[in-house]
């Protein structure tokens, strides 16, 4: 098996399954056993201790990893994706360009921004309002209101993009 | 007796109100919205009625048609669990109307409690103490902002109508006053139909005391203590315990007694919850009264030995209290965290999904009420509460490694959840010591998160979750629903293509 690259946060490592019972991540070299696996369900031995570990894959490359109640949001990739990932993140667009997705399924309440606004950082942008509850989602960064793309009264799925905001002091 | 009580209801409420019925040798029936047709509660009730779509007002908020159904089933009684229905004085006055019995206060007592500025005016009159602010809501802004200055900024804004944390703002100065007026009146009508809202002086880091009372039809009250219910967000608990870790002897009797002329003044009958804020000074004032029973219930039970459900269905049916105050008394030390789904990271927006695994944990002095099990939904439609676990033991500081134990076995995927946060409180030094407040889960949510994340900075932890992600990526689509357990001795060639 090739070598990927997982990613968490902003910690990147090279991974590689060796065999049937180890396996490297970077330099570091680990025994394990499989004790029962289904698609997103394995038991894993490592150093007599067992972890339940929950696997759900999220499009391509996102994993969300629940380890003994314990969540990681992880991404995982072939060498030559990560690399393009590297290139396209360091143009000048891509790194001042933040787009604020619907963190939850629910009913655009109220939009307090429009397309070009200022806005500065913790200025509510628009709110969201899923069980019987209205979320303030604000801006993260200081910034110019580069696009909205919902109107109040829509109802929006998980993970919709809203708005993009791009950082400016 | 009644012969049949239908449960206006869903989730680890109205499985609470199943086990007692079935205890008493009374028939359960359930109803159900679309979204919940194959939840638990359908499956454990004695019969189980379609009610409406999805969304609440269709379903379990819809009067008329919960009323129809109990008639034509012949339930002789409704319980209303907790939410929806349960403090609506309106559907609780048509009930009394179609001569079924409701499982609870009068519509009468439940209007004067519910509208939270006569319910202070009330307490007033009866020399029960209220916050400083207003008893009568507020006309527009320019009066609520004139108000606000001469009470004195931090103010809270609150719906009149109402509760469970909803429809409540805190405010620091004039600028802030415009929009969270809009949006507090919003919220109110939204959630309440009734967007008065009044203002309350903002109280510097009170605690959250309350008191379970019961009280039957035929004027017998008790108390059932305090329970301590200052770990909040959102202005909604997540852990609740009895008996609260600084309440003396003496203001244990000035409260309880305090709770009893609440009652009294509302001439309440059957469960009720008198909530307090308690300040450094440990001076309480009443907040409300909630005319229901409530999600932390068990805490009390587990102290007192007393089944508050099976007490709220023998007052309704026209039984005297059982128990005088003398015999009621109050054993060891529980705890409970509320399982709720939702990101605390995210500022506690609630999480929906499917629950892929569930398992509870168990042993001596746990409990779990639960309303989902594995493949169970949690839906956008209602309260993200998965459960309530409760635990306990001899002294607060066993409960609370109990608690702890506990949390360590409970294992939910699929969803995102609360046991790490709630970890992290058990494990803090200031919880420990009851050292705390209204604010304290606000005020220390970074540290506390902090915690999680150095936790997940195990290296056995993180080496696993690596590589069960290369595990689950090189998996054959073939292979996706079989299990492998079978095949080991060369799994590789089973797994990878």
């Amino acid at each position: 098996m090739s070598k990927l690259i997982f990613s968490c946060g902003k910690e990147s490592k090279f991974v590689q399954i060796n065999d049937d019972s180890t396996f490297q991540i970077d330099e570091k070299k680990y025994y394990f056993e499989l004790l029962d696996a289904n698609k997103d369900f394995f038991l894993i031995k490592l150093n007599n201790k067992i972890f339940e570990v929950f696997v759900q894959r999220n499009g391509l490359n996102n994993y969300f990893i629940d380890v003994n109640g314990l969540k990681f949001n992880t991404e995982l990739t072939t060498y030559l994706e990560y690399r393009a990932k590297e290139i396209s993140m360091d143009s000048d667009e891509y790194k001042h360009e933040i787009e604020i997705k619907a963190p939850m399924p629910g009913l655009i309440l109220k939009v307090n921004k429009s397309k070009g606004e200022k806005v500065k950082k913790g200025e509510s942008v628009l709110i969201l309002e899923a069980m019987k509850m209205e979320n303030d989602l604000k801006a993260g960064e200081n910034g110019i209101v580069k696009d909205i793309f919902v109107n109040e009264g829509v109802t929006v799925e998980k993970g919709v993009t809203l708005f993009s905001i791009v950082k400016h002091d | 007796m009644f012969q049949k009580i239908l449960i206006a209801n869903r989730g680890e409420i109205a499985l609470r109100v199943i086990r007692a019925c079935r205890e008493l040798g009374i028939k359960s029936a359930a109803i159900y919205s679309e979204a919940d047709k194959a939840s638990l509660h359908t499956r454990l009730a004695d019969e189980s009625y379609y009610i409406g779509e999805s969304v609440s007002s269709k379903s379990y908020l819809n009067k008329e048609k919960i009323i129809k159904l109990a008639k034509e089933i012949n339930a002789d009684a409704i319980h209303p669990g907790y939410g929806f229905l349960s403090e609506n004085p309106d559907f609780i006055k048509l009930v009394e109307d179609s001569k079924i019995v409701f499982i609870g206060p009068s519509s009468e007592s439940v209007r004067l409690m519910g509208n939270k500025t006569e319910a202070r005016k009330l307490m007033f009159k009866s020399k029960v103490p209220i916050v400083p602010g207003t008893t009568e809501p507020i006309k527009s802004f320019e009066d609520g902002i004139k108000t606000a200055r001469e009470i004195g900024y931090p103010v809270l804004l609150k719906a009149a109508a109402g509760g469970g944390g909803k429809g409540m703002r805190k405010v620091f100065s004039d600028e802030e006053f415009r929009s969270s007026f809009e949006s507090t009146s919003r919220e109110a009508a939204k959630a309440f139909v009734d967007d008065s809202i009044y203002i309350e002086k903002l109280l510097v880091n009170p605690r959250h005391i309350e008191v379970q009372i019961l009280g039957d039809k035929f004027g017998n009250y008790v108390h059932l203590f305090e329970r301590e219910c200052s770990i909040q967000r959102r202005h909604q608990k997540i852990i609740e315990e009895s008996p609260s870790p600084v309440i003396s002897e003496k203001i244990r009797e000035q409260i309880t007694s305090a709770a009893i002329d609440a009652a009294k003044a509302c001439n309440y009958y059957n469960a009720g919850t008198v909530e307090f804020l308690l300040d450094s000074e440990k001076q309480f004032y009443f907040l409300e009264m909630n005319t229901r029973l409530q999600v932390e219930h068990p805490v009390t039970e587990w102290i007192t030995g007393i089944d508050l459900v099976k007490e709220q269905i023998l007052i309704a049916s026209g039984n005297k209290l059982r128990y005088k105050q003398k015999e009621i008394s109050s054993h060891g030390h529980a705890i409970e965290c509320r399982i709720y789904a939702e990101e605390p990271g995210e500022n506690f927006l609630p999480s929906t999904g499917i629950i892929l695994h569930y398992r509870e944990p168990s042993g001596n002095g746990i409990r779990v009420d639960s309303g989902f099990t594995q493949n169970s939904e949690i839906s956008i439609h209602y309260d993200p509460l998965i459960s309530k676990l409760i635990v306990w033991s001899d002294d607060r500081i066993s409960a609370i490694n109990k608690m702890k134990s506990a949390l360590f076995e409970y294992r939910i995927a699929g969803v995102i959840h609360n046991i790490p946060l709630l970890q992290s409180i058990m494990n803090h030094y200031d919880y420990e010591k009851g050292n705390f407040h209204i604010n304290f889960l606000e005020e220390r949510l970074a540290e506390l998160s902090g915690k999680i994340e150095q936790d997940k900075r195990s290296d056995e932890l993180k080496a696993s979750a690596t590589l069960a992600a290369s595990l689950n990526r090189n998996f054959k689509s073939s292979k996706m629903n079989e299990k492998v357990s079978d095949t080991f001795n060369n799994w590789t060639n089973q797994l990878y293509e």
